[in-house]
């Protein structure tokens, strides 16, 4: 697995988040929550480290060359504070319209403002997702004018409006009917142009402003457009695929804090015969959710890999990564709510309260920037490139070694596609489960249901179904389970020798299948050893 | 028909009605008022007077008490209406119930007196929900009662769900030298108990949760409930009541949900009729199967609690054991139902609002029947359990049948019925194919248990309209069942379409979500 020393030094740099105050603490984070108020202290920590650098690719002055090594970062923040590595690192996600697709003077732009520290809004329309949780009260439009547009409408800002420099908008063109992106730069745009909406107020992450704006025929010169004009739907699909990919950054941060929460307040807890985590039931759940943090962070972090080494599969895996992160890392923080049981709800003095506020910041990633069904549709969708001529597996290989060396983010990210041809990923399926079988017998259970599982997904993709259709779900989400599977098998049978490959393959194509009782008292002691000791960016690091 | 269902819901209307729109924001009983009064972690005092005020301190006393209540389903009925608008102050108002209930079952005719002056009055008890640490606190390990048999002194610490540290009274299990038992305590003994701030919490934000302290509290004879030592006896007749009465405020909590997140799937009920006037689109298909689900969710919660009654009425012995396995079972799915169609709604379901609310307090509500063991824990690990056997005398406010009539299994019977009769329309092979899954289940299974609660509320309403008489809503409940236990979602969107359409109208003629015609404000 790579390693990534800045993400270290981060972690180290930051402290010990049980103090009693002072940034990124639990007790700030829980504080910020319950007033409501963005946290300025982490931030400004953040930004004193030197984060900001981190979101600005190395080519245009900033240190971010590798997405993995962002993913890492941000992960390290949101253990702490989903809410903070949500803002901190929006300056990134909504500069990815502009390393896409911008000029090399709005690249600049850009670049020095998130360098300097400013912050940035995005709105996107998503492609092809519609219903209740998209931004259907946005109705912003550009409509040509003299050397520009003219805005009208409101977008909603997913947060930041109020502070932000840049707003990179997606708008639609009533002439054409076609959507361009806009590189707005607010701190040049008369007042009276726009009006900032007032502040919604959200389940969770609570510190962070969401807002909308609404223009009033506010004129942004043509210099604006990122990309083509009447271009905005396809960088926008662009866009969310890199997003996507490093969202399951804060899912994760949030799954670790919150199984190291739980795992803690069990072995505390006395019940009528003694502590709650000797319970058989209590050892199997906190062994199940340390297996699913541990596929959650590999198939992360092979997607984001893909995304670098391969980005022709990046509509395929950034939509795995964005279904099966966040939605592993909420499901199973449900699940240990429910095993601590409703009053772990009441507590406010045990880790700050930050169970609590875990679970509901980690409710708004599976939302953001594209719901579980319309992943699940975005996949189902790309099931035709299963069904063409086999892509050959090798062109992934690079993805799945122990140490992976990708190009420099975001060279080569221009060839990024909307839609996958074809899936090397998925096309060694048959030399996956033969490897496995043969070289190693205790997978050979494991190997035959994927296998079967792979062998039905064939099927899926001969037999299309509409995306939105109960059997289109199903299809889409049999290939995020089968493609994440193969992820963890490739990285495995690459060398990485994950040797709770068996347990969590059949987690990942079978899941509510109870772990069998050899595993979960490994897994168990793995997860108790790993919370005592001190290794590095795992989950034992001091929280 | 069920008599006592009929009245009990035709009791729970009334208070429905008499708290007047909840959609309308002037009214103080309002979800807009629930939810600035949670925003502001204020308790909803007025929502909590109006509906005392209409007569529900009334049903908080047992008719043999001199007070309203005559059934078990009246108490269900009555919390499920009030949960609907704000849970709050519904948890608060059913922790007052369950902790006088020991009173009304082993308290003396003058505690009676004083608990039915208190809450007609329309002050509320606490209810003892335990520390973090001890869940619902059964072996007394809180709380000491020192000295001799007639001159206890009270010390100990607890955690009271009340109205914000305002309880007028309480019931409280101590540790006495002949083992744990029950002792009422009135606000007249204050100078020597005292509240702390109320906890913070996910939900139930409205200060409905606080720490008591008890500080050597003089107790004598009068303030001992029952015998000395039969506290635990005491105790674990509460829990099962109580236990149901958290499924009665999920089951609110979801009805509110329901009608929140319909109009987002306008667009799945006729193509056409979406918001934007466009053909329906993923997002709303998929919520419209969400809203499918939930709604049969809330048929089956409701067809499991309402059978659960009448176990407690008809054959008490079985009523803990039952609740255990079944409230739990119908709690659960109600709860799973709010988070899943809160989620699917996405950003109205995220953002501060009633949804958000409810999905809050239904995973706190729970505390009411917290009994500390992990849910995750089976039968077999469980400690001893204190509640049963459970005595005859334990029948639900009145004298237990002297044996309980026979009673069919009901998937036994509705594939008797099905089988010999035949069913108008498609769904007889199926429904038989059902029946016959859940009948094939091992004993013990909860949701064959629930598939035959279900089958049993049909084989009772099945000639009440066309719907029933089909076999529609059986296959709608059952279908449901057998996908939670593990069968694959069938396609045949007909089923689901036809309980959209049934919950649409539902909402529109104003009724509950219910198998049941209850006319709402």
């Amino acid at each position: 697995m790579n390693t990534f020393p800045s993400a270290e030094a981060l972690e180290h740099t930051l402290g010990d988040p049980h103090l009693p105050n002072g940034p990124l603490t639990y007790a700030a984070a829980m504080a910020g929550d319950r007033a409501e108020r963005r946290p300025h202290a982490s931030l400004d920590r953040l930004r004193g480290w030197g984060y900001p650098a981190f979101l600005v690719p190395a080519a245009l002055g900033g240190r971010l060359t590798s997405l993995e090594e962002l993913l890492a970062l941000a992960r390290v923040v949101a253990r702490r504070d989903p809410t903070a590595a949500l803002i901190a690192t929006s300056p990134w996600m909504a500069g990815v319209p502009v390393w896409q697709a911008g000029t090399p003077a709005q690249q600049r732009a850009y670049a020095d403002a998130a360098l300097r520290g400013q912050w940035s809004a995005l709105s996107l329309r998503e492609p092809g997702s519609h219903g209740p949780q998209e931004n259907v009260a946005d109705t912003l439009t550009a409509c040509r004018a003299d050397g520009g547009y003219r805005l009208e409408g409101t977008a909603t800002m997913v947060s930041d409006v109020r502070m932000a420099r840049f707003a990179c908008l997606q708008a639609r063109e009533p002439e054409t009917g076609a959507d361009t992106m806009l590189l707005t730069d607010l701190e040049q745009l008369p007042t009276a142009g726009y009006e900032l909406l007032p502040r919604v107020s959200t389940h969770g992450v609570r510190g962070a402003d969401v807002a909308g704006i609404r223009f009033h025929g506010a004129f942004v010169p043509a210099s604006a457009v990122l990309g083509r004009p009447g271009g905005g739907a396809d960088l926008t699909g662009r866009s969310l695929a890199t997003i996507r990919t490093v969202l399951p950054a804060f899912g994760l941060g949030a799954l670790d804090t919150g199984l190291r929460c739980a795992f803690d307040f069990l072995r505390h807890q006395r019940v009528h015969r003694g502590r709650a985590v000797d319970l058989p039931p209590v050892r199997a759940e906190l062994a199940a959710a340390y297996l699913d943090l541990r596929v959650a962070e590999t198939v992360a972090s092979t997607c984001a890999r893909l995304l670098q080494r391969l980005p022709a599969i990046a509509p395929v895996s950034s939509a795995v990564a964005k279904y099966l992160v966040p939605h592993l890392a909420e499901q199973r923080l449900r699940r240990l709510a429910g095993v601590l049981g409703p009053r772990y709800l009441l507590r406010q003095d045990h880790w700050s309260g930050i169970f609590d506020k875990l679970l509901r910041d980690a409710r708004l990633f599976v939302l953001l920037h594209g719901a579980a069904h319309d992943m699940l549709g975005t996949l189902a969708a790309q099931l035709s490139c299963l069904d063409g001529p086999a892509a050959d597996p090798r062109r992934a290989d690079p993805a799945f070694l122990p140490v992976c060396v990708a190009p420099p983010y975001p060279s080569g990210l221009r060839a990024l596609a909307v839609a996958s041809g074809n899936d090397p990923v998925t096309a060694a399926l048959d030399e996956v489960c033969t490897a496995l079988r043969t070289h190693e017998p205790a997978l050979a259970g494991a190997a035959a249901s994927l296998q079967a599982e792979g062998a039905r997904l064939r099927a899926d993709a001969r037999e299309p179904a509409d995306p939105g259709s109960e059997r289109g779900q199903r299809a889409g989400e049999r290939y995020a389970r089968v493609f994440a599977a193969l992820c963890l098998a490739r990285r495995h049978l690459a060398g990485e020798r994950l040797h709770w490959l068996a347990p969590a393959l059949t987690a990942v194509l079978r899941p509510g299948t109870p772990l069998p009782a050899e595993n979960v008292e490994s897994l168990f002691l793995e997860l108790a050893m790993e919370y005592a000791g001190r290794s590095a960016l795992s989950l034992s690091r001091p929280a | 028909m069920d008599e006592a269902i009929t009245r009990a819901l035709a009791v729970a209307a009334q208070l429905d009605r008499a708290l007047a729109d909840p959609m309308d924001e002037r009214n103080p009983a309002s979800f807009h008022a629930a939810v600035r009064a949670d925003r502001d972690a204020r308790f909803p005092r007025h929502l909590c007077g109006s509906a005392l005020a209409w007569g529900l301190a009334e049903y908080l006393i047992p008719a043999v008490s001199g007070g309203r209540l005559t059934s078990l389903e009246e108490a269900f009925a009555l919390f499920r209406v009030l949960a609907r608008r704000d849970l709050t102050a519904a948890t608060t108002i059913a922790a007052s119930f369950l902790s006088a209930l020991p009173v009304w079952r082993d308290g003396s005719q003058s505690q009676r007196r004083a608990v039915a002056g208190l809450l007609r009055e329309h002050e509320l008890m606490g209810l003892p929900v335990g520390e973090a640490e001890q869940g619902v606190d059964i072996l007394a390990r809180e709380i000491a009662a020192f000295g001799d048999r007639h001159a206890w002194r009270l010390d100990g610490r607890t955690s009271l769900i009340d109205n914000g540290s305002h309880a007028a009274g309480t019931t409280v299990l101590a540790r006495t030298g002949d083992g744990p038992t029950t002792f009422l305590l009135l606000r007249g003994d204050g100078e020597h108990w005292w509240f702390q701030p109320a906890h913070e919490a996910h939900g139930l934000r409205g200060g409905a949760l606080s720490r008591l302290t008890l500080a050597g509290v003089p107790a004598g004879d009068a303030q001992v409930v029952g015998g000395l030592g039969q506290g635990l006896a005491t105790a674990g007749r509460t829990l099962p009541v109580a236990r149901l009465l958290v499924a009665a405020l999920a089951l609110g909590a979801l009805d509110t949900c329901l009608r929140a997140a319909l109009p987002y799937a306008e667009g799945t009920l006729e193509p056409g009729t979406s918001r934007q006037g466009e053909p329906a689109v993923a997002g709303e298909v998929v919520l419209g199967r969400r809203l499918a689900d939930a709604y049969a969710d809330l048929l089956i919660g409701e067809a499991v609690c309402h059978e659960l009654c009448r176990t407690a009425r008809e054959d008490p012995h079985a009523f803990a054991a039952a609740s255990a396995r079944l409230a739990c079972l119908a709690a659960g799915l109600a709860g799973d139902a709010v988070e899943t169609l809160a989620g699917a709604l996405g950003g109205p379901g995220y953002r501060v609002g009633i949804v958000e609310k409810m999905r809050r307090d239904s995973a706190v509500a729970g505390a009411l029947a917290d009994d500390q063991l992990p849910p995750a824990v089976p039968e077999d690990d469980l400690p001893p359990d204190p509640f049963v056997p459970v005595p005859p005398e334990l029948s639900w406010l009145g004298p237990p049948p002297a044996a309980p009539p026979p009673r069919e299994n009901g998937l036994a019977a509705a594939a008797r019925v099905i089988g010999e009769d035949g069913l108008p329309g498609p769904h007889a092979p199926r429904l038989l194919e059902l029946l016959g899954f859940f009948r094939a289940r091992r004993s013990g299974c909860a949701h064959a248990e629930a598939a035959a609660a279900c089958a049993a509320a049909w084989m009772r309403a099945r000639g009440r309209d066309g719907y029933h008489m089909c076999g529609g809503w059986l296959l709608l409940c059952l279908r449901r069942l057998a996908v939670l236990l593990g069968q694959e979602q069938p396609e045949d969107a007909g089923v689901r379409r036809v309980a959209l359409v049934r919950l649409r109208k539902a909402a529109e003629q104003r009724r509950l979500f219910s198998d049941h015609d209850v006319d709402l404000a």
